[in-house]
């Protein structure tokens, strides 16, 4: 959303501290330090440890600058957490972000780190909310952490290996998306090296240019870094819609197997494989559509970042459903050129009163979307009419123990949506 | 020792800025700040689940942010904060607006003072701005009293005759408040209006009445929150002569009956309809507490203490709870890492002299020496089947106690049938 002034009651973005403390999280044994106010670190710590699986307080921390570290600058405070930090802890790397205020002050903080004399690697950068939003921040965070760490050269590569891009655990469910995504490769016969950035590790991102390919998830976190590794150290990549619906899970592996080189024998194969499990849904899917009749939900609604919701809603237009009208909401940019006006409205600012000046009382309408447009349409609409899909979990009013994505997740949504349309259908 | 929240109010101004017209449909909010921002303070009164999810209660005020870049850092964001102010006056034709500052706008030194008073002429739509910018020149509190006093000054119409009705001054959300429903009910009861809730809530037609209200009551004075109400509290007594009732909050059962006689008081009720007042709270408490105490009384319980909070807390009304559904305290321990001399600071100020004190490991034997294990602040080992204390936000009431007594209740049923991890 590049406009100078930003309406903020229904786009759920925060600033560029959220994506680089998301990056950097991801990498196992490592500290984060946020140089800057206390305020915006306490409110990106609640926010940011609500989606990672285990605690990050022992692990991100915060220098608390005042009004008079912004006149007499911020050397002191940092060299005192620094001070701390090497005397409790071992860190596999160290990350020091400068907040918006201290950027602007220009304190050279890579200087004051290396003066404190680390034996791991410092990747020092600024990202505060003036560098941009989430997805700003997270690109910054990967392009400086990839500068700083460069991986071992001449290691042998593998036409089986890949790396995943594009990912984090505060993203779109991914924890339980991870493992259908570790399904589907194993179906191809592909292993993954590394997820940029989940679990990282030294040893890990030693062996990355082992890899032929990089994969990328969520094009807008991930893409800037994969064009960024090709340059950089020569690793191809491919950016593909996220593996929702079995359609689109068996050409996301198809896909990244014709790149890798795989022979068309074991490509068949592989087709066989989703063939067969889309046979197996056909005799239940027929009985329950002689009941109901066919599968039919006037509105359709997706709301989310550009990959998750382009992955979704051709998933949900070519093999789920049949709809009157698609509304998608995006959140990030993209490129306007891939979007096809026949199929869908698209929506690039937004408000809540225009998301729910699109749904008719009186009609059917699903929502694919975060917690946020949810509680937005609530108002406006009958709970009993609305069908709903939490995309975004974790979330605040929803449960998801389950994929969106691979052949479990086509089969999870699948449900959702005739749960819906036979719920309206019994009344 | 890293990891310890300074529990001092180390908010942003921006924060302060929009809690004083938080739940109000005829402002709006501008932020001369990045677009982040705007995200973050909206989240901070909702209801939050990560970066990409949230629900928020979506009357409250809209927010627009200026979107400052590194672009803007070397000639200024000057022209950003005049289009979105003539941009928001276009869309969403506010009655008034409010402009919030960050750091960053601050720092590279934007005339926000000119540029609000240049548009507000323009387009004739009252201003406000505040001298303060994220956490600088004063914080949090610098911004609500900022903008509260303004509004006081611009809208407040000065009125001699005090009507029957009574101004909430307090960080009050009306829909979810217990706090609000006890002194509406109870103020209903001497033939009392609320006039309205300020700053947060009170539209322009209820600010201009604040000056015939009777008397004002301070709400929340248990929140750490707190002081900058009360200073909006000490304006308005101050300029507008107005009785300022600051009672004890209602919490638990004595702090209700408490403010009951003392708010009756100040507001000269007859002594006989806050004697009637009194009684029915106590029925109404006591008639509730009949239908737990059958699963309470004589059980034990145990309380540990895994880490002292930051901050002064009060725990009165939770041992008056216990003695009132039967629940005899076995022990209270205290986490054997805490320092002593907190320990017994901590016992001193939540009077807790008088029990079986252990300093020791918080285990999942603990559950099985007693039939409710209450915490303060959840330790890591069998945390599911501790009861917290909240501290944080106290129980009000009638409603609010009966609603905690659900919540040991459920637990106790829980550690009564449930066997594994989940």
């Amino acid at each position: 959303m590049k406009q100078n002034y930003v309406p903020h009651y229904c786009v759920v973005n925060n600033c560029a501290v959220y994506g680089a403390t998301s990056f950097f999280c991801g990498f196992a044994n490592s500290v984060v330090i946020i140089n800057g106010s206390k305020f915006c670190f306490m409110q990106m710590l609640h926010s940011i440890e609500k989606s990672f699986n285990g605690s990050l307080k022992k692990r991100v921390f915060c220098t608390d600058i005042t009004e008079k570290d912004i006149v007499f600058g911020t050397e002191d405070k940092l060299l005192k957490l620094l001070s701390v930090i090497r005397n409790t802890q071992t860190p596999d790397i160290i990350f020091i972000q400068n907040n918006c205020a201290v950027s602007l002050i220009g304190d050279d903080i890579k200087e004051i780190a290396a003066s404190m004399e680390f034996t791991c690697p410092v990747v020092c950068l600024d990202s505060g909310g003036i560098q941009g939003d989430f997805y700003s921040g997270y690109s910054i965070a990967a392009k400086s952490f990839f500068k700083t760490l460069q991986p071992k050269e001449g290691s042998l590569t593998n036409n089986r290996h890949i790396n995943i891009l594009g990912v984090t655990e505060s993203y779109y469910n991914f924890l339980n998306d991870k493992k259908e995504l570790v399904r589907l490769l194993n179906i191809g016969n592909i292993k993954v090296l590394n997820y940029i950035s989940h679990d990282m590790s030294m040893k890990g991102l030693a062996d990355m240019k082992m890899a032929s390919l990089n994969v990328v998830i969520h094009q807008e976190l991930g893409e800037g870094l994969a064009k960024f590794l090709y340059r950089e150290y020569g690793i191809p990549y491919i950016v593909l819609l996220p593996p929702y619906g079995l359609v689109g899970s068996e050409k996301w592996v198809v896909e990244i197997m014709l790149a890798l080189g795989c022979s068309e024998s074991e490509v068949s194969k592989v087709k066989n494989i989703f063939e067969k499990h889309s046979q197996s849904l056909v005799p239940m899917l027929q009985k329950v559509t002689k009941i109901y009749g066919e599968l039919w939900i006037d509105r359709v609604i997706v709301t989310g970042p550009y990959s998750t919701v382009m992955g979704m809603a051709t998933a949900l237009r070519t093999e789920f459903l049949n709809y009157h009208y698609m509304d998608l909401y995006i959140y990030s940019d993209f490129d306007k050129s891939f979007i096809n006006e026949n199929y869908y409205s698209f929506h690039t600012e937004f408000t809540s009163a225009d998301i729910a000046k699109h749904i008719d009382d009186n009609e059917g309408c699903f929502v694919f979307s975060s917690a946020n447009e949810h509680s937005l349409l609530l108002i406006k609409k009958d709970t009993t009419q609305l069908g709903y899909c939490c995309i975004n979990y974790p979330g605040y009013d929803y449960i998801s123990l389950g994929a969106y994505m691979g052949i479990s997740g086509a089969k999870k949504i699948l449900e959702y949506i005739w749960q819906y349309y036979i719920r309206q259908n019994s009344k | 020792m890293l990891t310890k929240i300074d529990r001092k109010c180390y908010g942003c101004s921006m924060t302060g800025v929009r809690r004083a017209v938080i739940y109000n449909n005829e402002a709006v909010v501008v932020f001369h700040s990045p677009q982040g921002c705007g995200q973050v303070i909206r989240e901070k009164d909702g209801k939050t689940s990560n970066h990409l999810s949230t629900v928020i209660r979506q009357d409250t005020v809209p927010i627009f942010t200026t979107n400052i870049s590194d672009k803007d850092i070397v000639f200024g964001a000057g022209k950003k904060l005049e289009e979105c102010l003539a941009y928001v006056i276009k869309k969403i034709t506010p009655k008034y607006i409010v402009v919030g500052n960050s750091c960053v706008a601050g720092i590279i030194g934007d005339d926000i003072v000119s540029i609000a008073e240049a548009i507000s002429k323009e387009f004739k739509v009252p201003i406000f701005t505040v001298p303060c910018f994220g956490f600088m020149n004063g914080g949090y509190e610098e911004g609500l009293i900022g903008i509260s006093q303004q509004l006081l000054a611009y809208y407040i119409k000065p009125c001699l005759k005090k009507k029957r009705e009574i101004t909430l001054i307090g960080f009050v959300d009306k829909t979810n408040s217990y706090e609000f429903s006890f002194m509406e009910k109870i103020l209903g009861e001497w033939a009392y209006n609320i006039n309205c809730v300020f700053p947060g809530v009170a539209t322009i037609a209820q600010i201009g009445n604040i000056a015939s209200s009777k008397a004002c009551i301070l709400c929340g004075n248990y929140n750490k929150v707190n002081n900058a109400y009360k200073r909006v509290a000490e304006i308005i007594g101050e300029k507008y002569e107005i009785d300022i009732i600051n009672a004890i909050a209602p919490i638990g059962y004595k702090r209700s009956i408490s403010w009951i006689k003392n708010v009756g008081k100040a507001l000269m009720v007859e002594d006989s309809l806050i004697k009637l007042t009194v009684q029915k709270e106590k029925t109404e408490i006591f008639t509730m507490l009949s239908q737990y105490k059958q699963y309470f009384t004589g059980k034990e319980c145990i309380i540990y203490i895994h880490k002292i909070p930051d901050f002064i807390i009060s725990l009165d009304w939770f041992f008056e709870l216990l003695d009132m559904t039967g629940i005899r305290v076995k022990k209270i321990l205290f986490r054997r890492e805490i320092k002593k001399s907190d320990i017994v600071k901590f016992i001193e100020n939540c009077k807790m002299s008088s029990y079986v004190i252990e300093v020791g490991k918080g285990n999942k034997e603990l559950l099985k020496e007693a039939a409710y294990v209450f915490s303060i602040r959840m330790d890591d080992i069998g945390k599911e089947r501790l009861i917290p204390i909240p501290y944080v936000n106290p129980p009000f009431n009638t409603l609010g106690l009966e609603e905690y007594l659900k919540k040991i209740f459920k637990v106790a049923m829980k550690n009564l049938h449930r066997v594994g991890k989940i």
